[in-house]
Parts: C-alpha cells; sequence; structure tokens
C-alpha cells in the first residue's frame, strides 16, 4: 500500500511536467500580449512595441522557457505582469473563496442529491421520482451561468434578500460570509447535485435486489430501515468515489460563477489572467489546478482500498 | 469670442441635425423620449435627458455629505498610471486622484487646473506656467515645479503627444519654485490642450514618487486630486476617501474645473465584469453607478424605478479602420468602393439599436466647436452599384478581405457582421475573423495581418487628440494630410485650427484611411439616490456628486 503511494506520487512529477509545458508552449503560441493590454485599445504600434521591451516580453521562447523550468523546480511560479506580486502570493490570497465555493457547493451537492436519490430510489417509477429525476437533470443541464443569473434575480433582485455579488471574509463578518457566499454556492452545487442524485438511485435500487436485503426485509424490517441502515451504506461507496472526481467539474464551475459573483478566487484569477495574457499567472494556476487535480485522483484510490478492503492493487 | 463661436456652430449643428439626415431620427429619438417622460411621471426613478447638464445636474435637492460611492466597473484597470494607458477605465478611477496642469470647462475648453496661469511669449516660443501655491499632494509634499518638471519629462518619454511637445522643446527649467518656463524651437499652440485631462494624460506626480519609479511602472499612486488612494485589492476593489488637505481650485464648478464639493466620503470601484450581474447588482442596490453598459438594456431598465437612466448625447462614433499597407487596401480605388458600397444605417442600427445612434460627418461627435461638413458629400453614400463598377474596373483580384473583430464588445462584432454582408453584395470576398480582445489588439498592429476592422472612437475635445498620425493603426501616411496635422499643432488662433481641421477632414473623406459610420449614444445607468455626477465624456467625475438617503 505505502508503495503504492510513493509511486503514484512519484509519477505526480512528470505528468504535472507535460502539463506544465503544454500550457506554457500553448500560451506562447496563441497571439495577444500584455503590453497591448496594458496600453489600452488606442495605443499605436510603436507604444507597444516599446512598452513590450521595456518589460523585456520580447525574448526568445528558447530563452524563456528553460528559466521557467529552472523556477518551477523551485515551485517558484515567477511574478505577475499586472499585479505586481509573486504569483505563489496572489494564488494564495484567492485559494480561501475558491476552497469555500467548492466546499458550500459539494456540501449542498451532497445535501441535496443524496435525499433526493435515496427517496427517488423508494419511489421507484412513481410520480415523486420522476420529478426528482427531472429536477436532479435540470440542475446539471442549465448552464451553470445561467442558473447563477436566475437565482441573482430571484434572491437579490426581486427579493432582496442577498447580495448580487462581492465577497466578505469569513473572520470579517462569519454572517456576511455566509450570506455573500450562499447564491454562488446554489448555483454550482445544484448543477453538480444530479449526479450524486442519479447515482445513489441506481446504486440503492441495484443494492435493494441483493439478497441480504431480502433476508432483512423477511426479518420484519420495514423497508425505509433496511434502506437507510443497510442497504445506503453500501450504496455511497461509488458515490463517494465519484464525488471526489466532481471536485474538476467543481474548479470548472468556480471559474465561471466567480466571474459572475464577482468572487476573488482562483477562478476570476485565471479568467482575467487569460484575458490580459498574464503569463505567469496561467502557468501557475493551471499548475495549481492541475496539481489538485491529480492529488485528488490519488486521494479517491487510495481512500477506495480503505474502504472496500475486497480492491487490492498489483503491488500494493 | 470663443464662446460666441461655440454657441453658433453650436446652433448649426443642430439646426443641420434637425433639418437634413436628423429629421429621420427625430421621429424616433423623440416617440422614445415622450415613452420614457410617461414612465418618469409614472413614479418611476427613470429620468431620460438629452443633454449632459440635464442629466448629471443635481434635481435642486441640497447635498448631502457622506457615504460610500460604489461604481461597478466592466473589469480592472491594467494599472493606475494615469501616463501609460488609454484604457479609459483608468481615466474613470484616476480622475479623482491625479489632477493636470489644465483642465476642461463645460464648453470643453481648456482652464487653468493645477496651473495658476500660462503666457506665451517670443512670438510663441516661450511659454510661462504659473503654478498655484499651497497645494498638497496625498503624500504631505506641496506640489512644487521640480514635481511638474519630472511627471511633464516623464509622459514627454512615454506618451505620443508629450513626445512631440518634448520634440519642440529646447530646455524645460524651473524659474521659481512655482514657475515652469519652456523654451520651444517653434510654437506649440495647442499647448493647454497637450496637458489638460485626457486619457493617457499628464497627470502631475511628486518627484519624490518618479524618482523611485520607471516609465513602465509608478511606485505609489499619489496626486493632487480630492480623492486619495487607499487600497487595491485586484478583483476585489479599488477604494478612495475624501482627500482632506485638497487645496480646492478658485471659482464656481465648471466642467471638470472649479470648486470640488467632496461629498462622498469614500468611492469604491468594484469590477464586475459580468454585465447581467453589474445590471443586477444597480437594480438590487448594491452598485450606484455602472461604468458602461449596453443600450440592450434600456427597454428593461428604463421602467424600474431603482434605477435612473440618462441618455447621453453622442460623443463616440464607429469607424472602420482599412490596412494601407495591405496589397488589397492600399489602392484606393478599392477603398473608394468600401466607400461607396456601404449604407450607414442598417450597420448602426446592429451596432446600437434603434434611437441610439446619429449620422453625422464630423471626426469630433461631441466636440460641438469642431464640428465640420467638410467631405459629407461622401459620408454614407449608398451606391451599390458605382461601388460595384470601380471594384471590376479596379486592381481587386477577388482575394478574402480579412476583417477583424471581437465578440468582446458586441456593438463592434454586430456592425462588422453588416459590414460584411454588405461587401458581399458588391463583389468583395470577405473573411470575418472572431478573435478575443488580447488577441485582436495583437493583430491589428501586424501590418500583414488584416485588411479592415471596427472599433469605437471614444470622446475628444480637441482634433490634435484624435490620433490620425502615420503611426496610429492603419497607417494613414500622406505627407499633405501630415502637414496639415502639424499645423494643428503649432497653431494657436482658433478660428485658423477649426478650418485646418475641416481640410484634414474633407482628405479624411477624399482619401479613405477609415469609414465613419455614425455616432452613438450612450446610457448612464445610476441609482436615483446618485446626483450631482459632473460632465461625462472624459469619463465621469465625482467630485461634486452626493447620494441621497
Amino acid at each position: 500500500m505505502i508503495a503504492y503511494v510513493l509511486r503514484r506520487i512519484l509519477l505526480l512529477v512528470p505528468i504535472a511536467l507535460v502539463v506544465g509545458t503544454v500550457a506554457f508552449l500553448l500560451l506562447h503560441v496563441i497571439p495577444g500580449d500584455p503590453a497591448a493590454v496594458m496600453l489600452g485599445p488606442e495605443a499605436t504600434p510603436e507604444q507597444v512595441a516599446a512598452l513590450r521591451e521595456r518589460m523585456g516580453l520580447d525574448e526568445p521562447l528558447a530563452v524563456q522557457y528553460p528559466r521557467w523550468l529552472a523556477r518551477l523546480a523551485r515551485l517558484d511560479f515567477g511574478t505577475s505582469i499586472f499585479l505586481d506580486k509573486p504569483v505563489t502570493e496572489a494564488i494564495r490570497e484567492r485559494v480561501a473563496p475558491t476552497t469555500q465555493l467548492a466546499l458550500y457547493a459539494l456540501l449542498i451537492a451532497v445535501a441535496v442529491g443524496i435525499p433526493a436519490g435515496v427517496v427517488a430510489a423508494l419511489h421507484q417509477d412513481r410520480l415523486l421520482d420522476r420529478a426528482l429525476m427531472l429536477f436532479a437533470i435540470s440542475g446539471t443541464a442549465i448552464a451553470d451561468f445561467f442558473l447563477a443569473i436566475l437565482l441573482i434575480l430571484l434572491f437579490s433582485v426581486t427579493l432582496r434578500w442577498l447580495p448580487s455579488g462581492g465577497y466578505v471574509e469569513f473572520s470579517a463578518d462569519p454572517v456576511g460570509h455566509f450570506r455573500s457566499m450562499v447564491l454562488p454556492a446554489m448555483a454550482l452545487g445544484l448543477s453538480i447535485a444530479g449526479l450524486p442524485a442519479r447515482l445513489v438511485r441506481s446504486t440503492l435500487l441495484e443494492v435493494l435486489r441483493e439478497d441480504y436485503i431480502r433476508t432483512a426485509t423477511a426479518k420484519g424490517l420495514d423497508l425505509e430501515a433496511v434502506a437507510f441502515r443497510h442497504a445506503l451504506r453500501n450504496a455511497l461507496l461509488p458515490t463517494v468515489t465519484v464525488l471526489g472526481y466532481v471536485l474538476g467539474d467543481l474548479l470548472g464551475g468556480a471559474v465561471v460563477v466567480e466571474t459572475v459573483f464577482g468572487l476573488p478566487g482562483m477562478g476570476q484569477l485565471v479568467v482575467n489572467s487569460i484575458a490580459r495574457r498574464d503569463f505567469p499567472v496561467i502557468q501557475g494556476v493551471v499548475m495549481v489546478f492541475a496539481g489538485i487535480y491529480l492529488l485528488c485522483n490519488l486521494l479517491v484510490d487510495v481512500l477506495y482500498v480503505y474502504l472496500d478492503p475486497r480492491v487490492r492493487y498489483a503491488g500494493g | 469670442m470663443r464662446h460666441d463661436q461655440w454657441f453658433g456652430r453650436r446652433l448649426d449643428r443642430r439646426t443641420l441635425l434637425r433639418l437634413a439626415g436628423g429629421a429621420v431620427l427625430a421621429v424616433p429619438a423623440a416617440s422614445l423620449l415622450a415613452g420614457c417622460g410617461a414612465g418618469s411621471d409614472g413614479g418611476g426613478g427613470t429620468s431620460v435627458t438629452s443633454t449632459p447638464d440635464q442629466a448629471t445636474q443635481s434635481t435642486g435637492a441640497e447635498p448631502r455629505r457622506g457615504g460610500t460611492l460604489r461604481v461597478a466597473l466592466t473589469g480592472e484597470p491594467p494599472n493606475l498610471d494615469l501616463h501609460q494607458t488609454t484604457d479609459s477605465i483608468v481615466l474613470l478611477v484616476t480622475g479623482h486622484v491625479y489632477e493636470t496642469l489644465f483642465t476642461w470647462d463645460e464648453r470643453y475648453e481648456p482652464v487653468p487646473m493645477l496651473a495658476e496661469s500660462h503666457e506665451v511669449t517670443d512670438g510663441g516660443r516661450r511659454i510661462l506656467v504659473r503654478l498655484r501655491q499651497g497645494v498638497p499632494f496625498h503624500n504631505g509634499e506641496e506640489m512644487r515645479a521640480e514635481d511638474v518638471i519630472a511627471s511633464i519629462e516623464r509622459w514627454g518619454r512615454i506618451v505620443g503627444l508629450g513626445q512631440g511637445l518634448m520634440a519642440v522643446t529646447e530646455s524645460l527649467t524651473a524659474v521659481d519654485p512655482y514657475a515652469v518656463e519652456f523654451r520651444l524651437r517653434e510654437p506649440f499652440g495647442t499647448f493647454p490642450t497637450a496637458l489638460s485631462r485626457a486619457l493617457q494624460g499628464c497627470a502631475i506626480y511628486p518627484k519624490s514618487v518618479l524618482e523611485r519609479s520607471d516609465d513602465t511602472k509608478l511606485a505609489e499612486f499619489v496626486g493632487t486630486g480630492p480623492y486619495r488612494f487607499v487600497e487595491w485589492q485586484p478583483d476585489r476593489h479599488i477604494l478612495l476617501e475624501r482627500f482632506d488637505g485638497y487645496a480646492n481650485p478658485p471659482g464656481e464648478t465648471n466642467g471638470y474645473a472649479g470648486h470640488k464639493g467632496q461629498y462622498l466620503d469614500e468611492i469604491e470601484f468594484i469590477p464586475v465584469p459580468n454585465e447581467a450581474s453589474r445590471v443586477a447588482g444597480l437594480r438590487s442596490g448594491d452598485y450606484h453607478y455602472l461604468e458602461t453598459i449596453s443600450t440592450d438594456h434600456y427597454p428593461t431598465l428604463k421602467d424600474d424605478p431603482a434605477v435612473a437612466v440618462d441618455m447621453l448625447p453622442p460623443d463616440t462614433w464607429l469607424n472602420i479602420v482599412l490596412n494601407l499597407r495591405s496589397p488589397i487596401t492600399s489602392d484606393l480605388q478599392i477603398r473608394r468602393a468600401i466607400q461607396l458600397a456601404l449604407d450607414h444605417e442598417p450597420i448602426l442600427q446592429a451596432a446600437f439599436g434603434e434611437g441610439f445612434y446619429e449620422l453625422t460627418p464630423t471626426l469630433l461627435p461631441g466636440a460641438a466647436a469642431w464640428y465640420s461638413d467638410a467631405g459629407a458629400d461622401r459620408f454614407n453614400p449608398r451606391k451599390p452599384d458605382e461601388a460595384r463598377r470601380l471594384l471590376e474596373s479596379s486592381s481587386y483580384d477577388g482575394s478574402p478581405l480579412r476583417v477583424l473583430t471581437t465578440q468582446e464588445i458586441q456593438q463592434e462584432y454586430n456592425a462588422t457582421v453588416v459590414f460584411k454582408q454588405q461587401l458581399e453584395q458588391v463583389g468583395f470576398t470577405v473573411d470575418l475573423q472572431v478573435y478575443d480582445g488580447a488577441t485582436l489588439s495583437d493583430r491589428r498592429n501586424d501590418e500583414e495581418a488584416w485588411e479592415a476592422y471596427t472599433a469605437l472612437a471614444s470622446f475628444r475635445p480637441d482634433p490634435v487628440l484624435r490620433n490620425l498620425t502615420c503611426s496610429a493603426t492603419g497607417w494613414w501616411c500622406t505627407p499633405e494630410k501630415d502637414e496639415l496635422l502639424a499645423q494643428l499643432q503649432t497653431e494657436s488662433d482658433f478660428e485658423k485650427r477649426v478650418e485646418i481641421w475641416a481640410q484634414v477632414q474633407q482628405r479624411f473623406y477624399e482619401e479613405v484611411p477609415r469609414l465613419k459610420i455614425g455616432d452613438s449614444r450612450r446610457i448612464l445607468v445610476r441609482s436615483p439616490q446618485l446626483q450631482g455626477i459632473g460632465p461625462t465624456e472624459l469619463q465621469p467625475d465625482f467630485s461634486n456628486a452626493w447620494l441621497e438617503t
């Protein structure tokens, strides 16, 4: 087991290197440069060229790439062109809103998705089942930015219960923090709640047909007790696995949701950095996102071994 | 004399608009205004006005001191250094922090701001600028000649107009702590204009800050303005607060000049890139002012009691820039064929919507004193048959015209789609290339990458601030035009300058370096609480604004 984990960790290094190199090359192949963005729409080509030179952006790729690699080895992503601070610091400042958003969204997805799946399974093929599944699929089908706007129109513009955007730190004002995060977390959470709902429904239905469930029912236990006490625990295993992978969707969704709600997280950082061609920041965020994704996959695989003793890995 | 001329010309322009092409627009515009007036009478917060004065002056209520103004920006400014960028968002924020030697009164004439006066002697070759005394910077230092010289020298290295001024400057010296002397090789008639509030304007920074800065980066954001910079948390906000030590300029408020009320305690600029979120935030009371908003929102916002909508007079124009270094569009006959092919109204309707545009040939909409009809016979000719004949007899071999655009500015994109259709109808092959904003900026600097692109040209109060030089993208280089532009810079007599500018405009329509399609009206969307916004053409000034309870 330990050898397996160590091998997987070592494998992360070449994967991260490939991801980083591809991102680096892509960024330098696409047109657009920070000097032109900085100078604004009415700058002349001469002004842009002069600023490029002053900023040292006109160096060839062959010079920039080895320097970037050497820095990467020290986990130094360089300095942001626009923010005028180290990329690691810029990312560190943005980690909290994104992590909180992902966490709250995951909680909403679980809190909505799992009960919906259980209720749907217990009412299989009846009206409630169909209604819940329609709700779950709608959440997944509607684009999260559209859902976000609908939520803003209802809760901010019409009812005026919650702010339409902005971010309040938990330490500064816990109530304000939750008020500022409810709508973004709902927009993101509801858009992925369909996945656990459908998964729990199908696996629960499968488990409910197992012999040991029949035995439990035959012993006189009612269906709800059997479902919650015996079946659900087993049905949740694949759901836990999938929720780990859902993190990728959460990060992708966070990029959009943060932009709509003006949350100063990593999603907005990367979107803005792409628009202004802040290469060091884009590379840094891509590396961090890739790292999170790889670590989550590793964690899920390890957790799987822990949760299901029947699973064994070659050499483990 | 100039005031009389201004009013005279303004009348001419209005008469022209009403009697000629304006008649077409007057009917829908009037019905729109009438309809909106009714909405406002119905108890809504909407006020639709047709002049900036009405739009931005107080409702007669007494200004109230206090409160934080929350302004939703379309994005994050690239920096807060006015010298550095032509991005208007920077002027919106820093217009409250930095001041220039001169600024604009309500008639867009340059008047002293940090300068007390200026005198021109020796046939225009010596200019003495006397500075106001006792003007503190936000860091406590007093503004003196050395700060002004250091700022002008830096601006003169970075900005095109500044480079023009420095090229004719023999020496720039401090005569005493409050007077700066320019010795010039040749007259520079537009001196106060060049040093007035503008995009890439010559903000006066403390010398001590510039010593720690370079030409790409400003070490600190310190000025003499009515609000001082507090903090910039990227993607969260930029916060300004009232500068209690502010040295108010003499005289009553007049345009960007004169007394500043400083009623607001703080001004908070919040980046909200998503337009739907910006609008929702204003409707829910989270913001008081939206930086830019598409006129598409007008029908939904005009009846919302939580929103006030002011319709501004046209001050921006839509132009299609042609590449005079491309093998195709370097041919004047082909450019004329493009000019003849176009029907401007459908393009403007697609870009701005009915009622939000005007058809005038002037290249400086909003600056009435500079209005000219020169070249008007070639404006919006709508002669596709003639265009087709001209194209057939030209060197055009059917190669695709590469037309660049971006969907990030929807108005430009919509206009470009109609432009493409109109060109195809007369026999052009068009390759429409859609990019993101940053790529577009990059592409259009490459003279081999395109034949045309659409761009919105923002307000300029004086033609020297409109870059039509040979170095501007499109590369319109003819010795006669360049000579006229040089004369515009050196000539100080206003009448003569207006004549010279009319000649430039005439050449613009004859040589077709760009195509002026029409002027756009913007809407200013704010909370009904927000009152007393100053002029808006060179970005709104909140120095005299207040929030009603």
